[in-house]
């Protein structure tokens, strides 16, 4: 028997009409737990939560809201009788490849907002019944937390963030008999990664790094990743599984690593393209008016 | 002479009324840079630049109002032609020593204004300039980018931002002859660290780690190690200097760490005061109001 058994359990997901944040749900599910699918749209939330079968419910919340997500809960309680495990996992890629020079202010906060504050929402909806119930939470990071951001910052910076969040958090929850999990993914094949792939400029990415890199997984195998890790507690949670090894050699690898994008033509090359596009876009923009 | 002369250049410093800022300002106008302070209060502010001489203005603004720091920057160049180095100070430490489920929210979301979006609103304010001119920028990180952050989440979690945020912004900056550096520090004694540990809860870290890593270095010698990286170009400063081989250590390190902390009978303690602390001023406050 697994150290914390989901059999029984209610769980609630964000980001789960989808891509990694359905399939976890989906897996949960088949081992007995009761399921909440939180997403924006309340159509997609119900469809993702029939799809998935009884003991499930759709529940549409933006987890930029605070609000709405401890309504989002205190529905999931009442429904269910309790909350015990709990996945932040919405979030946002940058709607555009571009530098923190070029991008628009907006875009690169909503990424925060979603991405940073919809974790930390989440979380604090969720904790009073995990931290009682001596449950679990797994905020979903990304290996972007240490690999350098260029061209992407606003997901970067609010991945690394997160994965802070989830640290001190499981520190915080083990006294109590409750913990967390940092979820780290590498490429998923998920609409979002696709999307990111169809960006112009995206395909710079696809020819500097090695294949290995960029080899997709399926959300199936992701999501098998995060339940594992729930079943577990592990503290860390890695898909592909080879990221640990990147992650544990982060520290030395990174400061070479960013020493050799900085000289790297293909790289100089991909960040003048960015913000001669940014700069052609925002032309465009003013010409109408 | 360095890679990158200070001397003639025009520097930007947010949170440069006092501590490491005030310090990082003072020797860059040593080396003959032309320097804008940038703080909340108006009054300190402007006796800070006094303090300095000529080629110094200070000006009050909050990093995070976005509005406020573009004109600092339009300031800083009406009055000194230009502008070259920018250095995103400005922080503050979490209010309450606190967990995530005892702190209260507009605490937390505060802390990740200034520390975080504040770095952003005032890297976007200076990068055009900076950009143009092949200049600098430095963003203030911390060992708490690195260190286990229970207890002073919201810290941790901005100042994790900011280093992947510098990080990027250098690849991004490089192609155009401009550079940036991430500045991580340990304990320095500033303001912002004697009120953190003269909060109820923090005393109980000194007590508990080891004293090399309590010691504290003076602003003096995290500006120096500020002003040493901007003459480099640095891509990352340490101060005090072995925080660096934490650092390039903390992949493996974290995670043993992290284990250690899960089953310490001390952090446990800490937390479980830190709770009732936290409880009981929640107790109290609507017992006031009554």
């Amino acid at each position: 028997m697994p150290a914390y058994d989901l059999n029984g359990k209610v769980a609630l997901i964000t980001g789960a009409a989808r891509g990694i944040g359905f399939e976890t749900a989906r897996q949960m599910h088949l081992r007995g737990a009761s399921v909440a699918v939180v997403d924006l749209d309340a159509g997609e939330a119900r469809d993702a939560a029939e799809r998935i079968g009884e003991r499930t419910i759709g529940i549409a919340a933006d987890v930029t809201d605070a609000g709405a997500m401890r309504a989002a809960v205190a529905e999931t309680v009442d429904k269910f009788g309790w909350l015990d495990v709990a996945m932040a996992n919405a979030g946002l890629a940058p709607p555009s490849i571009a530098t923190m020079r070029s991008v628009s202010a907006e875009e690169w906060e909503r990424v925060v907002q979603v991405n940073l504050f919809g974790v930390w929402h989440t979380v604090r909806a969720a904790l009073p019944q995990i931290s009682e119930r001596k449950g679990h939470i797994v905020v979903v990071s990304s290996v972007a937390a240490f690999a350098n951001g260029m061209m992407g910052s606003s997901y970067m910076t609010s991945k690394a963030a997160v994965e802070q969040m989830g640290r001190a958090l499981r520190t915080e929850l083990m006294p109590f008999g409750a913990g967390a999990s940092v979820a780290y993914f590498g490429w998923v094949d998920t609409r979002m990664v696709q999307d990111t792939f169809a960006r112009p400029g995206a395909s710079v990415l696809e020819e500097i790094a090695p294949d290995f890199l960029m080899k997709r997984i399926t959300p199936e195998q992701a999501g098998a990743a995060v339940v594992r890790g729930i079943e577990e507690r592990a503290p860390r949670i890695f898909a592909p599984s080879w990221w640990r090894y990147l992650s544990a050699l982060r520290g030395l690898l990174n400061p070479l690593l960013d020493r050799r994008s900085e000289r790297d033509p293909r790289i100089v090359a991909a960040i003048r393209e960015a913000e001669a596009r940014s700069e052609a876009d925002a032309t465009t923009s003013a010409t109408p008016s | 002479m360095p890679a990158y002369d200070v001397n003639g250049k025009v520097a930007l410093i947010t949170g440069g009324a006092r501590g490491i800022g005030y310090e990082t300002a003072r020797q860059l106008h040593q080396r003959g840079a032309s320097v804008a302070l940038l703080d909340v209060d108006a009054d300190e502010v402007r006796e800070a630049a006094e303090r300095l001489g000529e080629r110094a203005i200070g000006i009050a603004a909050d990093v995070t109002d976005a509005g406020a720091l573009r004109a600092a920057v339009a300031e800083t160049v009406e009055q000194f032609g230009g502008l070259d180095i920018a250095m995103a100070n400005a922080g503050i430490a979490p209010p309450t020593t606190t967990t995530i489920r005892m702190v209260s929210a507009e605490e937390w979301e505060r802390v990740i204004d200034i520390n975080l979006l504040g770095v952003w609103n005032t890297v976007r304010a200076a990068l055009p300039q900076v950009a143009e001119r092949k200049g600098h920028i430095v963003v203030v990180s911390s060992a708490y980018a690195i260190a286990n952050g229970m207890l002073s989440s919201a810290y941790a979690v901005a100042k994790s931002g900011v280093e992947a945020l510098g990080r990027s912004l250098r690849t991004e900056l490089m192609p155009l002859g401009a550079s940036a550096g991430v500045a991580y520090f340990g304990w320095v004694d500033t303001k912002l660290v004697r009120d953190a540990f003269a909060k109820p809860g923090t005393d109980r870290l000194e007590k508990n780690a080891p004293a090399f890593l309590m010691k504290r270095i003076t602003p003096a010698e995290a500006g120096a190690s500020v002003v040493r990286g901007i003459e480099e170009r640095s891509p990352r400063t340490f101060a005090p200097k072995w925080w660096r081989y934490i650092s390039a250590m903390r992949g493996l390190l974290n995670p043993l760490f992290d284990k250690r902390a899960d089953s310490d009978p001390r952090v446990r303690d800490a937390i479980l005061e830190a709770e009732a602390l936290s409880q009981a001023s929640t107790n109290d406050a609507p017992a006031a109001s009554r």
